[in-house]
């Protein structure tokens, strides 16, 4: 187990440039998330770290050691890739020994004739063998194990490299995208196992995805990278409730934040739309355009006369726990999109007119070039102008 | 509407049957074009291939000489001839000892080549090509090269080794020596083709292999070799072996320039030995005979790389 300090990581490739200087703490037995779209450069963060690539500029710190320059295999760190990587000509036992085999035995040890002449190799095989059952047990593997990968299924391979990751004791483990070859419900169900798996080791866990459930559902923190920078970092909650940029807000969240354009922050610090204000202390200068975001499950349903934000049902979405309503909103890009438990918004029908209406608190507000406006919340109730 | 009852009504006639005779002829009209796209391979493969081979089979059953105005069968005189004959023998041993020669080292330079060129990161298109000229070249024409090189006076091999101390020797006339010498030019002549099949199996390793590997500890090149690219060339390796092994059953161009088989028939070979007997001594069917036996070797690696080998190497 170890704590990581990345400070000023910056990589280049001819001159894309991948990472923009990254700055990052993970604190021991964290499980922390890089997500983020694809070419972010959160994958070239994590191989990095790993040492599988050298950073053009910065250093890595893995438990206080500087690790650049240092081999991946002396780092003492596993990984668990994308396409899992196991060895197609190795059964599962083989597959998940190797890592054992690779730093209990000598080169000679492992050779394939005479390594049991060698004093030792049988004593280390023995315990080799103990430590592999262990871990499929663990996993659900142990019926599998003279299997090779090519006759297991996706979730049964992810589940071997997952084995051949945590079967020696690394000080962290790596996770590239594990759960995105698998299918939707399978991934679901990984999501589980894989934090299990984490309180129960109490390792550190560096997982990159893209897939901002997987991120919420699993970490203690989120690390949100866009165009090789890190522009938010903080817990679930955080990343989701109090976004930085408009990028983050609308990469984290299914169904995805709505954004209505055309607010202006009036004389009073107050934020006018259409012929509504809404009272609150936004700290920006007055006259200035802004977005407004609102989360689909923040809104409410309001009388259609005098609502904020007013429009017609385009869709109904019914996902059986919840129902997504889809409202177009005149001069608006994207349906506004509004979401209620189960049963909710039965009276309404595709055409009617719906008002819509949410706290101030609920709003949050980015400027022209997505940066966060934070608000002194003064009022708790929307004035009708 | 109209549609979905046009619809029901050829669902109709087809469920019914109405008319076996159409589909009866269809299916013929089918497997009369399937016959009409095959001819021409077919008939290829009759004329060049399968043909010629029955004729030799059948030909050495008899006593047919190359010009002679009858032949009558024999059996298996012919075999039983090259059964009693120790040149037949020698000519024998001396194909598996060239192959036992060539094939190895041939595979082993052209895989230590391939890897060497795929870990460097200057000059690789350079390396390939030159170590590829030797395949591209007429052999006959480098084996009269070769002659020039190896001559026991005034060969450039020779000199080089007189300058650094060494004894000249006699490559070609010693019958100690010649067989390896041989085996040299054979494997110099080959072993560029098989790099250029390892650096393609090299090049379709996935490298997220190489990274597992290190992540999970194989510090050396040495164990990365042994873990991820040796398994992973299997079926290029079984596919170089038995091309090589086929390539080297064939040998008989450098012995036919530069040993004549010689000397005391230390280079004769079964290609040599064929062609001596059909076209020197002109027993064809004796010649024949040869052929089969050559035949017989080449099948038997075909039918180990099929059935033996390729079932070990792809890993599913």
């Amino acid at each position: 187990m170890a704590q990581f300090q990345l400070s000023g990581v910056r990589k280049s490739f001819d001159r894309t440039h991948v990472l923009k200087g990254i700055d990052l703490h993970i604190a021991e037995g964290e499980f922390i998330s890089l997500v983020g779209p694809s070419g972010c450069g959160k994958s070239t963060l994590l191989r990095i770290i790993a040492g599988l690539e050298d950073q053009s500029e910065g250093s890595v710190r893995i438990g206080g050691d500087v690790v650049d320059g240092v081999r991946p295999a002396d780092r003492n760190l596993a990984m668990v890739f994308q396409s899992y990587a196991l060895y197609p000509h190795l059964t599962v036992y083989n597959n998940i020994a190797v890592p054992l085999r690779m730093r209990r035995l000598s080169t000679l040890q492992r050779a394939a004739v005479l390594r049991w002449l060698i004093p030792g190799t049988r004593e280390t095989e023995d315990r080799i063998r103990s430590d592999v059952e262990d871990v499929a047990k663990l996993l659900g593997l142990k019926d599998l194990l003279q299997r090779k990968p090519a006759q297991l299924s996706g979730g049964q391979r992810q589940r071997v490299a997952v084995g051949r990751a945590i079967v020696r004791e690394p000080r962290a483990f790596l996770l590239d995208e594990p759960l995105s070859n698998l299918d939707a419900k399978l991934r679901v169900h990984m999501r589980t196992e894989i934090a299990q798996l984490h309180r129960r080791l109490g390792a550190t866990f560096i997982y990159v995805t893209h897939d901002q459930a997987e991120a919420m559902t699993m970490s203690d923190r989120i690390a949100v990278m866009m165009d090789g920078n890190i522009i938010q970092i903080g817990s679930p909650d955080d990343v989701y409730d109090d976004p930085q940029d408009l990028r983050v807000a609308e990469f984290i969240g299914s169904p995805k934040i709505n954004i209505l354009d055309g607010g202006v922050i009036d004389e009073a610090r107050g934020l006018v739309f259409g012929s509504s204000r809404f009272a609150a202390t936004f700290l920006e200068r007055p006259g200035t355009s802004v977005r407004i975001g609102v989360r689909p499950e923040a809104l409410r349903l309001a009388n259609a006369e005098n609502a904020p934000f007013s429009g017609r049902l385009a869709h109904k979405e019914n996902l059986g726990a919840e129902v997504l309503l889809h409202v177009e909103i005149p001069d608006q890009r994207a349906a506004v999109i509004v979401r209620f438990d189960h049963g909710g918004a039965r009276e309404i029908s595709i055409g009617d007119a719906v008002g819509l209406t949410c706290s101030p608190e609920d709003l949050r507000i980015f400027g022209a070039s997505g940066e966060r406006i934070k608000a002194e919340v003064e009022a708790r109730k929307v004035a009708h102008g | 509407m109209a549609d979905v009852a046009l619809a029901r009504e050829i669902d109709a006639n087809i469920a019914q049957g109405a008319r076996p005779h159409v589909r009866l002829r269809r299916r013929r009209m089918m497997s009369m074009t399937a016959a009409v796209l095959l001819a021409p391979a077919l008939v290829l493969m009759a004329l060049l291939l399968i043909g010629p081979v029955l004729a030799v089979l059948l030909m050495s059953f008899t006593d047919y000489q190359l010009g002679a105005p009858t032949w009558s069968l024999v059996g298996l005189e012919n075999y039983i001839e090259l059964y009693g004959d120790r040149v037949f023998w020698t000519s024998l041993t001396n194909t598996l000892l060239y192959v036992a020669i060539v094939v190895p080292s041939s595979i082993a330079l052209g895989l230590g080549l391939a890897l060497l060129i795929e870990s460097g990161s200057t000059l690789r298109a350079f390396y390939r090509s030159i170590f590829f000229i030797p395949v591209m070249a007429t052999l006959i024409a480098m084996a009269i090269s070769w002659e020039y090189m190896l001559h026991p006076q005034f060969g450039l091999i020779n000199l080089m080794l007189k300058e650094i101390g060494l004894p000249a020797q006699a490559w070609l006339s010693d019958p100690v020596l010649a067989l390896p010498t041989i085996a040299a030019i054979g494997i110099w002549q080959l072993f560029g083709f098989n790099m250029v099949l390892f650096l393609a199996g090299i090049v379709s390793i996935p490298s997220h292999l190489y990274e597992a590997a290190v992540m999970d500890g194989a510090r050396s090149a040495w164990s990365r070799f042994w873990l991820v690219t040796w398994p992973m060339l299997g079926p290029v390796t079984v596919f170089v072996a038995v091309i090589s092994a086929i390539r080297s059953f064939q040998v008989f161009d450098t012995v036919h320039v530069l040993t004549k088989g010689g000397p005391s028939k230390a280079t004769e070979v079964l290609l040599y030995s064929m062609y001596s007997e059909g076209f020197e001594f002109f027993r064809s069917g004796l010649a024949a005979a040869i052929a089969v036996v050559f035949l017989c070797f080449v099948l038997l690696l075909t039918i180990i790389k099929a059935r033996l080998i390729e079932k070990k190497v792809h890993y599913s």
